[in-house]
């Protein structure tokens, strides 16, 4: 009893603790009983009832009705900003998206480029030049695209003030359910504060499905900076709310036009998009302050839509958008990196805490009301522009020779990959359903972000990646180079690369010979395109050892990194723990064609000391949307003339 | 400096519109209904405890919560259908395979028997390459010697070898302004499977094709509107007992004069009617289908009349409107107002002609088009323009970004009907259901069980589900997507097919009223969840509880640059926030063209750990 009591009167002094060390916060459920856990701590929230998946849970049976495929995409992640999603946004956040929302003010804060270049990808990535969103921190940048590129874009607010306080218990019935605890007087803080949050972490289901691992009996963890899902409602609500005001004014108009025609003008967004795309692609770098991200990116990234591949989660169609989707089969059994997988199916029960009690007003249930709900063809989600590209185009494929040492580049045996489970199904949305792995002690959880990568140390061999739809010679990865040593479990019990299963073949000396020229001159004039990169200090990861040497190949090019270069100029630390390595930056390498191009990477010389992990990787192709300003103001001109037509 | 929102209803009760789409009738399941009453089994099939009687939820479907006996029965029921189609299927292909091999077998033994007059016949659809092909080498039933025309009587329209043997051929004119007839340069037909063979003898044929250009003084000449069925091997029979009817040329408008030059591979779209004609023909069709179904399935679904009015109207309309490129023949017009009509387009348009001295042939088509047919459509073609039309040409490339969509509701399990009514009486509901489903547009056909012109597209079933298709096989058709064609599906309203929803006035009347009730619906129940609904605040408009409650939204001419007057005007963080007009109007756009086009409308989030929604 001692014990519990110990730590009952200490564990709000740690509170960070708790939110830091996940560690400590199994071992404090362990030896603290439910009802004492129930009273200090603070939980998390499901993911279903975060703020941007409320919009869709209150949306989508509206549009359903119209005939209009609704979904909502949380793509927010834990201790990041959006920069790494934002760099290649097309295919993270998807080419379908009509409003981009941006709230990361507490990590990108002092980041107003970054803010710019999420706003400049997210517009130009999707073929819809979505409707921006964001909070205060936007004030000065949208009005300024709104003028120079006719963005437009909203300010949402939070919903409290005309949410009444609680200043006596006894009167709490009196507010209405949605409202309660969302304001409390000071001397009720503690009341708003217990019921902060509400979730559960497993409900059993009638399949009797029993989890490998004790489920806790709420998510646990906390941040005084997080809301609960009162709160996370309100934020929706004020947001479908602005939704759907535009949308009564839209069926409005057409139910006012005389024979119910509508014209052309009125609702075809073709050219209207192109408008917005076009300005923004040529935006004067005086507007906004996304060329101010030069000294850590190129500004191409505020011109040009990248693509992208990434193990994070949650991204759109993230089947076709991770990096095992391009990566070049291993081995005589093909093979690729398996990330593990979910271990019952989807649906989860239904869990009592997503809906409203008994007697409330039950949204759902009101606007659900009617006859059954019909099924029609709507418009999948558009698959990445390298993949839809791929299946009509005979693009050139530029394939990897020889390595430094004159060897064949093959795919490596040793690469792993960590991220969530089933992956695939983590997109992000209502019915994402990724996660559901044996360790997970809180399965109903729900939540999508992980920071995954594919694994790989000195024995794992080359990872070959294979890059379609290059057009401008830009290529970046984005790694992570503080991991653990022996933290890639492939190459457990390894001593040499690929466990010495093949070795590669030599080359004669003429090829070696004509290998080195060509590799020679192709850094030269790589090297000479692109601005240094801040190094990465006072990092005690970055410590490599003698031998260490990365290496990145395309076509005939080896770029090799040692230990003294590794964080050197072709490395930039664009926000914290965002780690970019420059592997091309040449706009004509591909003379105006478009290739599919191989890349392929490797670490050497440190065994299993060092273990990078590859989270993203980025490759343009070129915009038609960047054309001479003269032309811009030609095309923006008459784009407008047929619009007001 | 407020937008002031012009909601018609204020009120929370909304009344029921008394429109005839109107329903609350459960029983009059739709054509979809029951199809995603059939998909939705084969997540949930093994989900039956036969032995406990229960359900369990299931591990396989993406979600649901709550599985309804009703249902399952129904699943039950659409099961057992399934599997006698599959059954029926496969008896279905062993019978086509068995005549196959019989009639490659007779056909063989009529090629060593009468080589020499072999004709064949030139009656094949020539709309579909696959089932001209098909038809060419598989599954085309024997043709009595005695039906064939003679060789010398039909002419051939060449076709390029791509099209897999199109025992067709038609003349080239230098002259094609004014074209005319050269029966003795007529070439017969030959058995397709034999043209099949030659494709080097199609090549010597179409160069040894001698035409006369055309002449003043030639004769007037009198042109018979000719459909797709005349082409069609259901008139094998008409065929062999022709009427004569003297003067019966059928008239082709080329694509220019070097169509075949510029895409070999391109498909041959000459004997199809132009799209207007085409969507009339399909629209009876479609009738003709449902009206089949029906009687086959009994339900009592009968069409709306008013709306069928409608659609006539409607779709002369889009013949007028088309009649500069097309001509549209009316129903059952006589040779005289056909050969006006005819010679009308011949001045504007270069013209191949269809030569054939077989008159009893053309008449006798003629007279089965009048009896099966009574569309008016005619073998004119679409210009070149309307050939490259995306929505005639939208075949895989669209389908294949399509998915079935149907919302699943996230409640717990269906309220009771007391408690549904409860509901309606107060918040009112969605009663608005179109009947006219199954007749919208499509351009997919097929219904060879119930023998209803298997004509168009039967490559693209495979785009389709394995359920749909087989329910495609009893009801004949898919709804199809004419938005999809164009780019972000910003379709021109002239070029919605007759019948769409979008352009069927009566259909607009009530839905878009019902969907701005649910639209204020929606708003209303977020008002009174937190305490500005109609019973909070009686006396308050609904303009004016919005502007009290959390979702105040402030739509502003111009953007507050500076942070006092922001917070002056808007609140930003007390209300919902501000837009500009501007912007406003652009989010109007954007949604609007979602409902129009049938579009989704999607919002994503980026943000850090808060907007994630950790705890």
């Amino acid at each position: 009893m001692g014990k519990f009591i110990y730590v009952f009167l200490f564990i709000p002094l740690f509170g960070g603790l708790v939110e830091v060390c996940n560690v400590c916060m199994s071992s404090i459920y362990k030896l603290t009983p439910p009802n004492l856990i129930t009273f200090w701590t603070h939980h998390r929230n499901h993911f279903q009832q975060s703020y941007a998946l409320q919009i869709q849970r209150v949306l989508e049976p509206v549009f359903a009705r119209l005939g209009i495929k609704h979904y909502s995409r949380n793509t927010g992640m834990g201790g990041l900003g959006t920069i790494q999603n934002a760099m290649g946004a097309q295919d993270i956040y998807g080419r379908d998206v009509d409003i981009l929302i941006w709230d990361s003010g507490m990590t990108e804060k002092d980041h107003s480029p970054d803010f710019d270049l999420f706003a400049r990808q997210g517009l130009l990535g999707s073929d819809r030049a979505p409707v921006l969103w964001s909070g205060e921190d936007s004030t000065k940048l949208y009005p300024d695209l709104q003028e120079h590129a006719d963005v437009d874009y909203m300010m949402y607010g939070l919903g409290m003030g005309p949410i009444p306080s609680i200043s006596d218990p006894t009167t709490v019935s009196d507010i209405p359910w949605a409202a309660r605890y969302l304001k409390c007087d000071n001397e009720w803080k503690g009341l708003c504060a217990e019921n902060r949050y509400n979730g559960t972490c497993w409900i059993e289901r009638p399949d009797h499905f029993q989890p490998p691992t004790k489920q806790r009996d709420e998510p646990g963890g906390r941040a005084s900076w997080h809301d609960g899902n009162r709160v996370h409602q309100v934020y929706g609500r004020t947001m479908s709310f602005t939704i759907l005001r535009a949308l009564f004014e839209a069926i409005d108009m057409w139910d006012n036009q005389p024979d119910k025609r509508l014209a052309d003008k009125m609702w075809h967004v073709t050219a209207y998009y192109k408008n917005i795309q076009t300005k923004v692609a040529n935006l004067s770098p005086s507007v906004g302050n996304c060329h101010e991200i030069r000294d850590r990116l190129p500004v191409e990234f505020c011109k040009i839509p990248f693509q992208a591949r990434t193990e994070f989660t949650p991204r759109a169609l993230p089947e076709h958008t991770s990096l095992r989707s391009i990566m070049k089969p291993a081995g005589k059994e093909k093979r690729i990196p398996q990330p593990k997988l979910n271990i019952y199916d989807a649906p989860d029960v239904y869990n009592p805490v997503l809906g409203v009690p008994e007697g409330e007003i039950d949204y759902l249930a009101i606007i659900e009301n009617g006859p059954d709900f019909e099924s029609f063809l709507a418009p999948a989600t558009p698959l990445p522009l390298a993949i839809e590209k791929a299946s009509t185009s005979n693009s050139r494929l530029i394939k990897l020779t020889v390595d430094s040492d004159g060897a064949a580049i093959v795919p490596g045996l040793g690469w792993g990959v960590t991220t969530k489970s089933s992956p695939n199904m983590c997109n992000g949305t209502y019915d994402s359903f990724c996660g559901r792995s044996d360790d997970q002690e809180c399965l109903l959880y729900a939540h999508n972000d992980f920071r995954g990568g594919v694994t790989f140390d000195s024995l794992s061999g080359w990872g070959i990646f294979t890059l379609k739809n290059l057009k401008e010679g830009m290529i970046y990865v984005k790694m992570d180079s503080w991991h653990k040593a022996e933290e890639n479990p492939v190459t457990k019990g390894w001593t040499e690369v690929n466990n010495g299963e093949y070795r590669e073949r030599k080359l004669d000396e003429h090829q070696e010979s004509s290998f080195a020229q060509n590799n020679g001159d192709r850094q030269e004039e790589i090297n000479g395109q692109f601005l240094l990169r801040r190094e990465l200090k006072d990092d005690p990861n970055a410590i490599f050892c003698d031998d260490f040497k990365l290496e990145f190949a395309f076509g005939d090019t080896i770029l090799a990194l040692n230990k003294d270069e590794v964080l050197g100029e072709r490395h930039s630390l664009v926000q914290r723990v965002v780690q970019i390595w420059t592997v091309l930056h040449k706009p004509d390498y591909t003379n105006g064609d478009t290739v599919d191009i191989e890349l392929g990477i490797r670490l050497t010389g440190c065994a299993r000391q060092h273990v990078f992990w590859v989270t993203h990787i980025y490759w343009a192709k070129m915009s038609k949307l960047h054309v001479s300003s003269y032309r811009s103001k030609l095309v923006s001109a008459f784009q407008m003339m047929i619009m007001s037509y | 400096m407020r937008k002031v929102l012009t909601a018609t209803t204020t009120t929370r009760m909304i009344e029921l519109p008394s429109s005839t789409y109107s329903s609350n009738n459960k029983n009059n399941k739709t054509y979809s209904d029951q199809i995603d009453g059939l998909e939705d089994f084969e997540s949930y099939q093994d989900d039956f405890d036969d032995d406990a009687g229960e359900y369990v939820v299931s591990t396989n479907a993406v979600r649901s919560q709550y599985i309804r006996p009703r249902d399952y029965r129904t699943r039950r029921l659409f099961a057992a259908v399934k599997y006698g189609c599959l059954l029926g299927m496969l008896m279905l292909m062993m019978v086509v395979v068995v005549g196959a091999l019989l009639w490659s077998n007779a056909n063989a033994n009529a090629n060593a028997d009468n080589s020499s007059s072999n004709d064949g016949d030139n009656h094949y659809n020539l709309d579909d390459k696959n089932q001209l092909k098909a038809a060419s080498d598989v599954t085309r039933k024997p043709i009595p010697d005695n039906t064939l025309p003679p060789k010398s009587e039909i002419t051939r329209i060449p076709i390029p070898d791509s099209i897999s043997g199109a025992p067709i051929e038609v003349a080239v004119p230098t002259t094609p302004t004014t074209p005319t007839t050269t029966p003795e340069n007529n070439e017969s037909v030959e058995h397709p499977d034999e043209l099949h063979s030659k494709a080097t003898y199609e090549d010597e044929k179409l160069s040894q094709q001698t035409v006369e250009p055309a002449k003043a003084t030639a004769p007037p000449i009198t042109t018979v509107p000719l459909s797709i069925d005349e082409i069609s091997p259901t008139n094998n029979a008409t065929t062999a007992t022709p009427t004569p009817t003297p003067t019966a040329t059928a008239q082709i408008v080329p694509n220019g004069d070097k169509w075949y030059e510029d895409d070999p591979g391109k498909i041959w779209y000459e004997d199809e009617p132009p799209e207007d004609e085409e969507e009339e023909q399909i629209d009876e069709e479609e009738q003709e289908i449902q009206q089949e179904m029906e009687a086959m399935m009994g339900n009592g679904n009968t069409m709306n009349s008013g709306s069928e009015g409608a659609e006539e109207e409607h779709g002369t309309t889009t013949a007028g409107e088309s009649a500069a490129t097309t001509t549209t023949m009316p129903k059952n017009t006589d040779t005289t107002t056909e050969t006006e009509n005819q010679q009308d387009t011949v001045d504007e348009e270069p013209t191949f002609w269809f030569e054939g001295d077989n008159e009893d042939d053309h008449a006798s088509l003629h007279q089965e088009e009048e009896e099966e047919n009574d569309n008016g459509s005619s073998l004119l073609v679409p210009s070149d323009t309307e050939m490259q039309d995306p929505v005639m040409d939208m075949t895989g490339d669209v389908h294949s970004k399509r998915t079935l969509y149907r919302y699943q509701s996230r409640q717990e399990k269906p309220l009771s009907p007391t408690k549904n009514q409860e509901l309606h009486d107060t918040w009112g509901s969605w009663t608005f259901v179109d009947r006219n489903t199954t007749t919208r547009p499509t351009y997919v056909y097929l219904c060879p069980l119930l023998n209803c012109n298997c004509k168009k597209k039967v490559s693209v079933i495979g785009k389709f589900s394995y359920n749909r298709f087989l329910f495609s096989l009893f009801f004949g058709h898919h709804r199809d997507d004419y938005c999809g064609a164009y780019p972000n599906r910003d379709i021109p309203w002239e070029k919605f097919p007759r019948g769409a929803w979008q352009t069927d006035v009566d259909y607009l009347t009530d839905y878009l009223q019902q969907s701005k009730e649910l639209v204020m619906r929606a708003m209303e129940v977020h008002l009174a969840e937190y305490g500005f609904g109609p019973d909070d605040l009686p006396e308050d408009s609904f303009l004016d509880r919005a502007y009290q409650s959390p979702f105040r939204l402030d739509i502003l001419d111009k953007p507050p640059y500076d942070d006092d007057e922001r917070r002056l005007t808007a609140g930003v963080n007390q209300y919902a926030g501000w837009i500009t007009t501007k912007s406003f109007n652009g989010l109007v756009r954007r949604l609007l063209h979602a409902i129009v086009s049938r579009d989704s409308f999607n919002v994503v989030l980026g943000g850090h750990s808060a907007a994630a929604g950790h705890g």
